[in-house]
C-alpha cells in the first residue's frame, strides 16, 4: 500500500506580491538595458553612415580641387555649385610637361522631387562631355546645374542639407526646418584677406584680380578654397548630422 | 536564499551589460574624434601649403570645430592645431620667418579633449605628425 502525501500549503498574498514586484523590477531593468543598447547601436550606425559619406565626399572634392587651378574655379550660390578645369585621370600632362587640361568637373547640390519636403539633397559630380582640351586651365562657361545627359554623372552624397533648410533645436530634440536664405549643406567659397587683414569668405575668385585692378590674390590672399559640408540623416526616431569645413589648396 | 542568489546573478549580468554599453558609447566618441582629427590634420596641411613661406603663421586659422549630432545628441569638439619647428629633426623656423633657410621641418600636433575611458574626468588626446616644407622657387 502506498500513501500519497499532498501539501495543503498555498501561496500567501505577500509571496505573490513579492514575486510580482521582483518580476516588474526585472522587466524595468531589462527594458532600460535594451534602450541603452538600442541607443548605442543607433549612435554607432549614425557615425558609420555619416563618416562613410563624409570620407567619400572629402576624398573626391580634395582630389579634384588639388589637381585643378585656382583661376579655373567658379562658385555659384543661386544653386550651390562649383565648376573647375580638370586634367582627368590619364595623361595629366602634355608633351611639354604642362597640365593637359581636357575637361571640366562640376559639383552641384540637387534637390530631388522625392526629397523636396525632407530638407535633404544629393551632391552630384559630373564631367563635361563636350569640353575641349586647352593649354590653359580656363573657367567653364557651362552652368553646373544644367547637367548634360551625356555627362558622366555620379551621386557623391545622398544626405546633404538642402539650400533653404537648417538644423534647429536643442540636444535630444533636433529637427530640420526650412529657413529663407539658409545656404544649405554645400557651400564652396574662397578664403580671402579683407582690408583689415582678417580673413573673409567670398564666392569671388581672388585669382582673377591683380594688384592694380582690385585687392586680390597677389595682395596677400591665401589660395585656399573652403567647402562647408553639412550631412544629415533623418530616421523615424533619430537624427544624425555632421557639419564641417574642408580646406583645399588648388594648384596656382 | 535562492531569490537572493538569482537577484545577484541578474544584477551582475545587467551591470556588465550597462558597462559594455557605456564602453561602446565612449569608443564611438573616441573613433569619431580620431576621424575628425584626421580631417583637421588634412586642413592644417593645406593651410601650411598655402602659407606664404617666411611669414608668421596664425594658429587661430587652424582651429577646427565640427558639429556632430548622433541619435539626437549634439557633440561639439574643438580641435586645436599647434605648428612648431621640429628642431631635433633639423627644423629651423624659416617657415614662420625665424630663419632664412629654404626649408623647414615642422612638428604638427592636433589636440582635443575627450572623456576618460573610465567615464570620470577628461583627458587631452593628440595626433602628431612631422611635415617637411620648402621655400617655393621664385620664377
Amino acid at each position: 500500500m502506498s500513501s500519497k502525501k499532498t501539501s495543503n500549503k498555498g501561496v500567501s498574498l505577500v509571496e505573490v506580491l513579492t514575486a510580482s514586484a521582483i518580476v516588474l523590477l526585472i522587466i524595468v531593468v531589462i527594458t532600460a538595458a535594451m534602450r541603452v543598447g538600442q541607443s548605442t547601436q543607433r549612435q554607432t550606425d549614425g557615425l558609420a553612415g555619416l563618416s562613410g559619406e563624409m570620407l567619400t565626399v572629402s576624398k573626391m572634392l580634395r582630389d579634384d580641387l588639388k589637381s585643378t587651378a585656382l583661376t579655373s574655379i567658379v562658385v555659384y550660390d543661386t544653386v550651390p555649385s562649383v565648376s573647375m578645369a580638370s586634367v582627368g585621370d590619364t595623361e595629366k600632362t602634355n608633351r611639354f610637361a604642362a597640365g593637359n587640361w581636357k575637361t571640366h568637373i562640376f559639383y552641384v547640390l540637387k534637390e530631388s522631387e522625392r526629397n523636396k519636403s525632407r530638407g535633404t539633397s544629393r551632391l552630384i559630380r559630373w564631367v563635361d562631355p563636350e569640353a575641349r582640351s586647352s593649354l590653359y586651365p580656363l573657367p567653364s562657361k557651362v552652368i553646373p546645374w544644367n547637367i548634360s545627359e551625356k555627362g558622366r554623372k555620379k551621386v557623391v552624397a545622398r544626405n546633404v542639407l538642402s539650400k533653404g533648410w537648417v538644423v534647429s533645436g536643442k540636444s535630444g530634440d533636433f529637427q530640420l526646418r526650412s529657413e529663407r536664405g539658409a545656404p544649405g549643406g554645400f557651400v564652396p567659397q574662397f578664403i580671402r584677406r579683407g582690408s583689415d587683414g582678417e580673413r573673409e569668405y567670398s564666392i569671388h575668385n581672388p585669382g582673377k584680380f591683380s594688384d592694380r585692378d582690385e585687392f586680390g590674390w597677389s595682395s596677400g590672399n591665401t589660395s585656399l578654397v573652403s567647402v562647408q559640408l553639412h550631412l544629415v540623416e533623418t530616421g523615424a526616431r533619430t537624427m544624425n548630422s555632421l557639419e564641417l569645413e574642408l580646406k583645399v589648396q588648388p594648384r596656382n | 536564499m535562492e531569490a537572493v542568489v538569482a537577484v545577484m546573478v541578474l544584477a551582475t549580468v545587467l551591470l556588465a551589460y550597462f558597462g559594455l554599453s557605456q564602453t561602446t558609447v565612449r569608443s564611438v566618441g573616441q573613433s569619431r574624434n580620431y576621424l575628425l582629427a584626421t580631417v583637421a590634420a588634412q586642413n592644417a596641411i593645406e593651410e601650411i601649403r598655402a602659407h606664404r613661406f617666411g611669414t608668421p603663421l596664425i594658429e587661430k586659422n587652424l582651429t577646427f570645430e565640427p558639429t556632430m549630432i548622433l541619435d539626437g545628441r549634439a557633440a561639439k569638439t574643438a580641435f586645436h592645431v599647434r605648428v612648431e619647428p621640429d628642431r631635433e629633426a633639423g627644423g629651423n623656423g624659416s617657415l614662420m620667418g625665424d630663419d632664412l633657410k629654404d626649408f623647414d621641418v615642422l612638428k604638427v600636433a592636433v589636440t582635443w579633449e575627450e572623456t576618460e575611458p573610465s567615464g570620470v574626468g577628461t583627458r587631452e588626446q593628440s595626433l602628431d605628425f612631422q611635415l617637411v616644407v620648402r621655400r617655393p622657387y621664385e620664377l
